[in-house]
Protein backbone atom coordinates (compact mmCIF):
# COMPACT_ATOMS: atom_id res chain seq x y z
CA UNK A 1 0.00 0.00 0.00
CA UNK A 2 1.25 3.09 -0.88
CA UNK A 3 1.03 6.21 1.55
CA UNK A 4 0.91 8.83 -1.27
CA UNK A 5 -0.61 8.41 -4.73
CA UNK A 6 2.06 8.68 -7.39
CA UNK A 7 3.21 11.60 -9.43
CA UNK A 8 1.29 10.16 -12.54
CA UNK A 9 -1.88 9.31 -10.45
CA UNK A 10 -2.12 13.24 -9.40
CA UNK A 11 -1.06 14.62 -12.70
CA UNK A 12 -3.85 12.00 -14.38
CA UNK A 13 -6.20 13.80 -11.94
CA UNK A 14 -5.56 17.13 -12.12
CA UNK A 15 -6.95 16.51 -15.91
CA UNK A 16 -9.48 13.87 -15.18
CA UNK A 17 -7.94 11.16 -16.69
CA UNK A 18 -8.29 8.56 -13.92
CA UNK A 19 -11.21 6.30 -13.76
CA UNK A 20 -14.33 6.81 -11.58
CA UNK A 21 -13.16 5.07 -8.49
CA UNK A 22 -9.09 5.48 -8.34
CA UNK A 23 -10.22 9.66 -8.75
CA UNK A 24 -12.27 9.39 -5.91
CA UNK A 25 -9.87 7.86 -3.35
CA UNK A 26 -6.92 10.17 -4.75
CA UNK A 27 -9.10 12.57 -4.24
CA UNK A 28 -10.40 11.81 -1.24
CA UNK A 29 -6.12 11.30 -0.26
CA UNK A 30 -5.40 14.92 -1.66
CA UNK A 31 -7.87 16.51 0.08
CA UNK A 32 -6.39 15.78 3.66
CA UNK A 33 -2.52 15.71 2.65
CA UNK A 34 -0.56 18.80 2.17
CA UNK A 35 2.28 17.56 -0.35
CA UNK A 36 -0.12 15.76 -2.31
CA UNK A 37 -2.36 18.99 -2.36
CA UNK A 38 0.70 21.41 -2.74
CA UNK A 39 1.83 19.01 -6.00
CA UNK A 40 -1.49 19.10 -7.96
CA UNK A 41 -1.67 23.34 -7.02
CA UNK A 42 1.98 23.27 -8.90
CA UNK A 43 0.57 21.57 -11.69
CA UNK A 44 -1.92 24.49 -12.27
CA UNK A 45 0.74 27.05 -11.73
CA UNK A 46 2.77 25.19 -14.03
CA UNK A 47 -0.32 25.09 -16.68
CA UNK A 48 -0.44 29.00 -17.10
CA UNK A 49 2.57 29.25 -16.97
CA UNK A 50 3.31 26.87 -19.69
CA UNK A 51 0.49 28.40 -22.10
CA UNK A 52 1.54 31.67 -20.79
CA UNK A 53 4.74 30.94 -23.07
CA UNK A 54 3.48 28.27 -25.62
CA UNK A 55 0.18 29.44 -26.90
CA UNK A 56 -1.87 26.84 -28.24
CA UNK A 57 -1.95 28.65 -31.50
CA UNK A 58 1.81 29.06 -31.82
CA UNK A 59 1.92 25.07 -31.08
CA UNK A 60 -0.42 24.30 -33.61
CA UNK A 61 1.42 26.54 -36.41
CA UNK A 62 5.03 25.15 -35.30
CA UNK A 63 3.82 21.20 -35.45
CA UNK A 64 1.28 21.96 -38.95
CA UNK A 65 4.89 23.03 -40.39
CA UNK A 66 6.79 20.24 -38.54
CA UNK A 67 4.17 18.06 -40.04
CA UNK A 68 4.37 19.08 -43.60
CA UNK A 69 8.16 19.44 -43.65
CA UNK A 70 8.22 15.68 -42.83
CA UNK A 71 5.82 14.86 -45.14
CA UNK A 72 6.90 16.31 -48.27
CA UNK A 73 10.82 16.11 -46.96
CA UNK A 74 13.89 16.36 -48.56
CA UNK A 75 15.80 13.63 -46.45
CA UNK A 76 20.16 14.31 -47.45
CA UNK A 77 20.13 10.60 -47.92
CA UNK A 78 17.48 10.97 -50.64
CA UNK A 79 19.45 13.47 -52.73
CA UNK A 80 21.53 11.31 -54.76
CA UNK A 81 18.58 8.81 -56.04
CA UNK A 82 16.24 12.08 -56.12
CA UNK A 83 18.66 13.57 -58.66
CA UNK A 84 18.67 9.75 -60.17
CA UNK A 85 15.25 9.68 -60.69
CA UNK A 86 14.74 13.38 -61.71
CA UNK A 87 17.13 12.11 -64.71
CA UNK A 88 15.77 9.51 -65.73
CA UNK A 89 12.48 11.09 -65.38
CA UNK A 90 13.77 13.83 -67.86
CA UNK A 91 14.87 10.86 -70.27
CA UNK A 92 11.56 9.34 -70.20
CA UNK A 93 9.95 13.33 -71.15
CA UNK A 94 12.62 13.55 -73.59
CA UNK A 95 12.39 10.10 -74.96
CA UNK A 96 8.41 10.50 -75.55
CA UNK A 97 7.49 13.10 -77.64
CA UNK A 98 3.61 12.29 -77.81
CA UNK A 99 3.92 13.32 -74.03
CA UNK A 100 6.26 15.84 -73.84
CA UNK A 101 4.55 18.83 -74.76
CA UNK A 102 1.10 17.81 -76.46
CA UNK A 103 -1.88 18.98 -74.16
CA UNK A 104 -1.89 19.01 -70.63
CA UNK A 105 -0.73 16.15 -68.15
CA UNK A 106 0.92 15.56 -65.30
CA UNK A 107 3.62 12.41 -65.21
CA UNK A 108 4.68 10.81 -62.55
CA UNK A 109 7.47 8.95 -61.42
CA UNK A 110 7.71 5.85 -58.64
CA UNK A 111 10.51 5.53 -57.09
CA UNK A 112 10.71 2.67 -54.33
CA UNK A 113 13.88 1.12 -53.24
CA UNK A 114 16.18 0.04 -56.05
CA UNK A 115 13.09 -0.01 -58.64
CA UNK A 116 11.24 3.31 -60.20
CA UNK A 117 9.02 3.21 -62.98
CA UNK A 118 6.83 5.03 -64.93
CA UNK A 119 3.05 5.65 -63.44
CA UNK A 120 0.13 4.43 -65.60
CA UNK A 121 -3.15 5.23 -64.77
CA UNK A 122 -4.00 2.32 -63.55
CA UNK A 123 -0.73 2.22 -60.99
CA UNK A 124 -0.89 2.67 -57.19
CA UNK A 125 1.31 4.68 -54.88
CA UNK A 126 2.59 3.05 -51.48
CA UNK A 127 3.93 4.99 -48.37
CA UNK A 128 7.53 5.70 -48.55
CA UNK A 129 7.49 5.79 -52.34
CA UNK A 130 9.28 8.60 -53.87
CA UNK A 131 7.28 10.68 -56.70
CA UNK A 132 8.98 12.63 -59.21
CA UNK A 133 6.09 14.91 -60.82
CA UNK A 134 6.50 16.73 -63.68
CA UNK A 135 3.86 18.60 -65.23
CA UNK A 136 3.59 19.06 -68.90
CA UNK A 137 0.89 21.47 -70.37
CA UNK A 138 1.71 22.16 -74.48
CA UNK A 139 3.32 25.96 -74.49
CA UNK A 140 2.47 26.55 -70.56
CA UNK A 141 5.16 26.18 -67.75
CA UNK A 142 3.64 24.53 -64.62
CA UNK A 143 5.46 25.66 -61.64
CA UNK A 144 2.90 25.86 -59.04
CA UNK A 145 2.33 21.92 -58.13
CA UNK A 146 0.02 21.24 -55.10
CA UNK A 147 -0.69 18.08 -53.70
CA UNK A 148 -4.01 17.38 -51.75
CA UNK A 149 -4.09 14.44 -49.03
CA UNK A 150 -7.20 12.25 -48.45
CA UNK A 151 -7.76 13.84 -45.24
CA UNK A 152 -7.79 17.34 -47.43
CA UNK A 153 -3.84 18.81 -46.34
CA UNK A 154 -2.85 20.80 -49.35
CA UNK A 155 1.50 20.89 -49.41
CA UNK A 156 2.75 23.27 -52.27
CA UNK A 157 5.58 21.54 -53.89
CA UNK A 158 9.10 22.65 -54.35
CA UNK A 159 11.25 22.44 -57.58
CA UNK A 160 13.13 20.16 -57.97
CA UNK A 161 15.06 20.35 -61.44
CA UNK A 162 14.38 22.68 -64.37
CA UNK A 163 14.09 20.63 -67.59
CA UNK A 164 16.12 21.50 -70.50
CA UNK A 165 13.97 23.87 -72.78
CA UNK A 166 11.57 26.53 -71.64
CA UNK A 167 8.35 24.24 -72.79
CA UNK A 168 9.05 21.39 -70.73
CA UNK A 169 8.21 22.54 -67.34
CA UNK A 170 10.16 21.45 -64.22
CA UNK A 171 10.63 17.98 -61.78
CA UNK A 172 8.77 18.27 -58.18
CA UNK A 173 9.74 16.03 -55.65
CA UNK A 174 7.51 14.41 -52.79
CA UNK A 175 7.60 11.32 -50.63
CA UNK A 176 4.54 9.73 -49.39
CA UNK A 177 4.02 9.18 -46.26
CA UNK A 178 2.52 6.76 -43.83
CA UNK A 179 0.31 5.62 -43.36
CA UNK A 180 -0.60 6.12 -46.90
CA UNK A 181 -3.59 8.22 -48.62
CA UNK A 182 -4.56 8.80 -51.70
CA UNK A 183 -3.48 12.16 -53.20
CA UNK A 184 -4.05 14.22 -55.72
CA UNK A 185 -1.56 16.62 -57.48
CA UNK A 186 -2.76 20.09 -59.01
CA UNK A 187 -1.08 21.95 -61.58
CA UNK A 188 -0.96 25.04 -62.90
CA UNK A 189 0.72 28.20 -64.59
CA UNK A 190 -1.94 30.88 -63.64
CA UNK A 191 -1.03 33.53 -61.48
CA UNK A 192 -4.44 33.56 -60.07
CA UNK A 193 -3.50 29.96 -59.10
CA UNK A 194 -0.61 30.39 -57.60
CA UNK A 195 -2.19 32.87 -54.98
CA UNK A 196 -4.89 30.27 -54.45
CA UNK A 197 -6.22 29.46 -50.80
CA UNK A 198 -6.05 26.21 -49.40
CA UNK A 199 -9.68 25.82 -49.61
CA UNK A 200 -9.91 26.65 -53.25
CA UNK A 201 -7.48 23.89 -53.52
CA UNK A 202 -9.36 21.73 -51.52
CA UNK A 203 -12.24 22.10 -53.92
CA UNK A 204 -10.66 21.65 -56.70
CA UNK A 205 -9.28 18.40 -55.93
CA UNK A 206 -12.51 16.85 -54.77
CA UNK A 207 -14.03 18.11 -58.07
CA UNK A 208 -14.90 15.69 -60.85
CA UNK A 209 -13.64 17.45 -63.87
CA UNK A 210 -10.73 19.48 -63.67
CA UNK A 211 -11.57 23.16 -62.85
CA UNK A 212 -10.26 25.66 -65.91
CA UNK A 213 -6.32 26.48 -65.51
CA UNK A 214 -5.82 23.35 -63.41
CA UNK A 215 -4.46 20.24 -64.43
CA UNK A 216 -5.07 17.09 -62.17
CA UNK A 217 -3.56 14.00 -61.69
CA UNK A 218 -5.39 11.57 -58.63
CA UNK A 219 -3.25 8.78 -57.66
CA UNK A 220 -4.25 6.02 -55.60
CA UNK A 221 -2.91 3.90 -52.59
CA UNK A 222 -2.44 0.09 -53.25
CA UNK B 1 -7.40 13.26 -36.26
CA UNK B 2 -8.13 16.80 -37.14
CA UNK B 3 -6.08 20.37 -35.73
CA UNK B 4 -8.80 21.56 -33.80
CA UNK B 5 -8.89 17.90 -31.91
CA UNK B 6 -4.94 17.95 -31.68
CA UNK B 7 -4.99 21.83 -30.68
CA UNK B 8 -8.03 20.46 -28.06
CA UNK B 9 -5.65 17.80 -26.88
CA UNK B 10 -2.74 20.19 -26.70
CA UNK B 11 -4.70 22.72 -24.70
CA UNK B 12 -5.84 19.78 -22.19
CA UNK B 13 -2.98 17.82 -21.72
CA UNK B 14 0.16 19.80 -23.47
CA UNK B 15 1.75 21.23 -20.17
CA UNK B 16 2.10 17.47 -18.55
CA UNK B 17 3.97 16.27 -21.90
CA UNK B 18 6.45 19.52 -21.80
CA UNK B 19 6.92 18.93 -17.97
CA UNK B 20 7.38 15.41 -18.27
CA UNK B 21 9.70 15.97 -21.55
CA UNK B 22 11.98 18.22 -19.37
CA UNK B 23 11.84 15.80 -16.89
CA UNK B 24 13.34 13.16 -19.50
CA UNK B 25 15.69 15.10 -21.64
CA UNK B 26 16.96 18.13 -19.12
CA UNK B 27 16.97 20.91 -21.91
CA UNK B 28 14.62 23.24 -22.47
CA UNK B 29 14.64 23.31 -26.49
CA UNK B 30 15.22 19.56 -26.55
CA UNK B 31 12.12 19.07 -24.92
CA UNK B 32 10.42 21.90 -26.93
CA UNK B 33 11.51 19.47 -29.97
CA UNK B 34 10.07 16.10 -28.15
CA UNK B 35 6.64 17.85 -26.90
CA UNK B 36 6.05 18.71 -30.78
CA UNK B 37 6.92 15.28 -32.26
CA UNK B 38 4.72 13.93 -29.87
CA UNK B 39 1.62 15.84 -30.86
CA UNK B 40 2.66 15.41 -34.60
CA UNK B 41 2.49 11.54 -33.86
CA UNK B 42 -0.81 12.64 -32.11
CA UNK B 43 -1.87 13.77 -35.35
CA UNK B 44 -1.26 11.07 -37.42
CA UNK B 45 -1.82 8.16 -35.43
CA UNK B 46 -4.39 9.91 -33.44
CA UNK B 47 -6.88 6.35 -33.33
CA UNK B 48 -4.78 4.92 -30.88
CA UNK B 49 -5.32 8.02 -28.53
CA UNK B 50 -9.07 8.16 -29.07
CA UNK B 51 -9.30 4.42 -28.33
CA UNK B 52 -6.89 4.81 -25.16
CA UNK B 53 -8.26 4.08 -21.26
CA UNK B 54 -5.74 6.67 -19.94
CA UNK B 55 -4.98 10.18 -22.70
CA UNK B 56 -2.34 10.71 -20.53
CA UNK B 57 -0.52 7.39 -20.23
CA UNK B 58 -1.12 7.44 -24.12
CA UNK B 59 0.63 10.63 -24.40
CA UNK B 60 3.26 9.68 -22.20
CA UNK B 61 4.35 6.96 -23.98
CA UNK B 62 4.35 8.62 -27.48
CA UNK B 63 6.57 11.18 -24.90
CA UNK B 64 9.02 8.87 -23.65
CA UNK B 65 9.84 7.82 -27.20
CA UNK B 66 10.46 11.09 -28.77
CA UNK B 67 12.47 12.23 -25.49
CA UNK B 68 14.80 8.80 -26.16
CA UNK B 69 15.31 9.63 -29.97
CA UNK B 70 16.63 13.11 -29.05
CA UNK B 71 18.40 11.53 -26.67
CA UNK B 72 19.80 9.12 -29.44
CA UNK B 73 20.27 11.89 -31.62
CA UNK B 74 22.24 13.55 -29.07
CA UNK B 75 24.08 11.01 -28.22
CA UNK B 76 28.28 11.98 -27.04
CA UNK B 77 27.03 15.34 -26.67
CA UNK B 78 26.06 16.37 -23.10
CA UNK B 79 23.85 19.21 -22.33
CA UNK B 80 23.43 21.71 -19.37
CA UNK B 81 20.78 20.57 -16.53
CA UNK B 82 17.32 22.34 -16.10
CA UNK B 83 17.31 24.45 -13.34
CA UNK B 84 14.10 23.87 -11.07
CA UNK B 85 15.18 20.02 -10.88
CA UNK B 86 12.49 19.64 -7.38
CA UNK B 87 10.14 19.24 -9.93
CA UNK B 88 11.08 15.27 -10.45
CA UNK B 89 10.07 14.28 -6.78
CA UNK B 90 6.49 13.71 -6.48
CA UNK B 91 5.35 13.45 -2.58
CA UNK B 92 6.05 9.49 -2.58
CA UNK B 93 9.59 10.19 -4.18
CA UNK B 94 12.52 9.01 -1.63
CA UNK B 95 15.50 10.32 -1.56
CA UNK B 96 17.85 7.97 -2.73
CA UNK B 97 15.57 7.21 -5.40
CA UNK B 98 15.66 10.46 -6.06
CA UNK B 99 19.23 10.52 -6.56
CA UNK B 100 19.27 7.40 -8.48
CA UNK B 101 17.33 9.01 -10.55
CA UNK B 102 19.09 12.21 -11.36
CA UNK B 103 22.11 9.99 -11.95
CA UNK B 104 20.54 7.47 -14.07
CA UNK B 105 18.77 10.62 -15.78
CA UNK B 106 22.24 12.26 -16.52
CA UNK B 107 23.10 9.16 -18.07
CA UNK B 108 20.13 7.75 -19.52
CA UNK B 109 21.25 8.15 -23.52
CA UNK B 110 23.95 5.15 -22.38
CA UNK B 111 20.88 2.71 -21.32
CA UNK B 112 19.13 0.48 -24.22
CA UNK B 113 15.75 1.12 -24.33
CA UNK B 114 14.31 -1.41 -22.12
CA UNK B 115 16.60 0.15 -19.91
CA UNK B 116 15.42 3.34 -20.63
CA UNK B 117 11.78 2.80 -20.68
CA UNK B 118 11.94 0.86 -17.11
CA UNK B 119 14.20 3.90 -15.50
CA UNK B 120 11.02 6.19 -16.67
CA UNK B 121 8.48 4.27 -15.39
CA UNK B 122 10.03 3.72 -12.30
CA UNK B 123 11.61 6.65 -11.54
CA UNK B 124 9.33 9.41 -13.07
CA UNK B 125 6.12 7.41 -12.89
CA UNK B 126 6.85 5.75 -9.22
CA UNK B 127 5.61 2.12 -10.52
CA UNK B 128 6.08 -0.62 -8.50
CA UNK B 129 7.74 -3.78 -10.12
CA UNK B 130 4.72 -5.61 -10.58
CA UNK B 131 3.31 -2.15 -12.55
CA UNK B 132 6.13 -2.20 -14.76
CA UNK B 133 5.48 -5.70 -15.96
CA UNK B 134 1.88 -5.06 -16.38
CA UNK B 135 2.89 -1.69 -18.35
CA UNK B 136 5.63 -3.67 -20.71
CA UNK B 137 4.30 -7.03 -20.45
CA UNK B 138 7.26 -8.17 -19.25
CA UNK B 139 7.79 -10.34 -16.21
CA UNK B 140 8.14 -9.14 -12.75
CA UNK B 141 11.68 -11.05 -13.03
CA UNK B 142 13.06 -9.18 -15.83
CA UNK B 143 11.60 -5.82 -14.39
CA UNK B 144 13.56 -6.97 -11.08
CA UNK B 145 16.80 -7.60 -13.23
CA UNK B 146 16.78 -4.32 -15.03
CA UNK B 147 16.29 -2.46 -12.04
CA UNK B 148 18.60 -4.14 -10.32
CA UNK B 149 20.94 -3.12 -12.81
CA UNK B 150 20.23 0.46 -13.05
CA UNK B 151 20.69 0.74 -9.67
CA UNK B 152 24.33 -1.04 -9.85
CA UNK B 153 24.63 1.16 -12.61
CA UNK B 154 23.86 4.84 -10.60
CA UNK B 155 26.36 3.52 -8.03
CA UNK B 156 28.78 2.77 -10.18
CA UNK B 157 28.24 6.30 -11.83
CA UNK B 158 27.85 7.95 -8.58
CA UNK B 159 31.16 6.35 -7.42
CA UNK B 160 33.20 7.68 -10.62
CA UNK B 161 31.07 11.18 -10.01
CA UNK B 162 32.47 11.44 -6.51
CA UNK B 163 35.92 10.12 -7.73
CA UNK B 164 36.41 13.14 -10.48
CA UNK B 165 35.15 15.67 -7.44
CA UNK B 166 37.84 14.13 -4.99
CA UNK B 167 40.48 14.42 -8.06
CA UNK B 168 39.69 18.00 -8.18
CA UNK B 169 39.40 19.08 -5.05
CA UNK B 170 43.14 17.13 -4.25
Amino acid sequence: MREHPTRLELERLSVDDLLPPLAEATRAHVSACVPCSALLDELSSSRERHFAVRPAGVFMDAIEARRNKRRWRWPLFALVPTAAAAAGLLLFVGQRPDVRMKGGGIDVMSRRGEVMHHLGPDDRISAGDWLGIAPVAGEKTLRSVWVVDASGRVDALTALADLPGSDTGVVHSAIVDAPCEDLVVLASGEEHWRQASDDALRTAARSPAPPSGLVVRRLRCR
Amino acid sequence: MTRDEVECAYKRYGHLVAARCRRIVRNESTADDAVQETFVRLWRFGDGFVAAESKVGWLYRVADRCCFDQLAKQRGRREDPIEGSRELAGPGHAGQALEDWQIVRAFLDRFDDKMQQVAVLHYVDEMTQEEIAVATGWSRQTVWKKLQLLATRAAALRGSLLGAQAGLRS
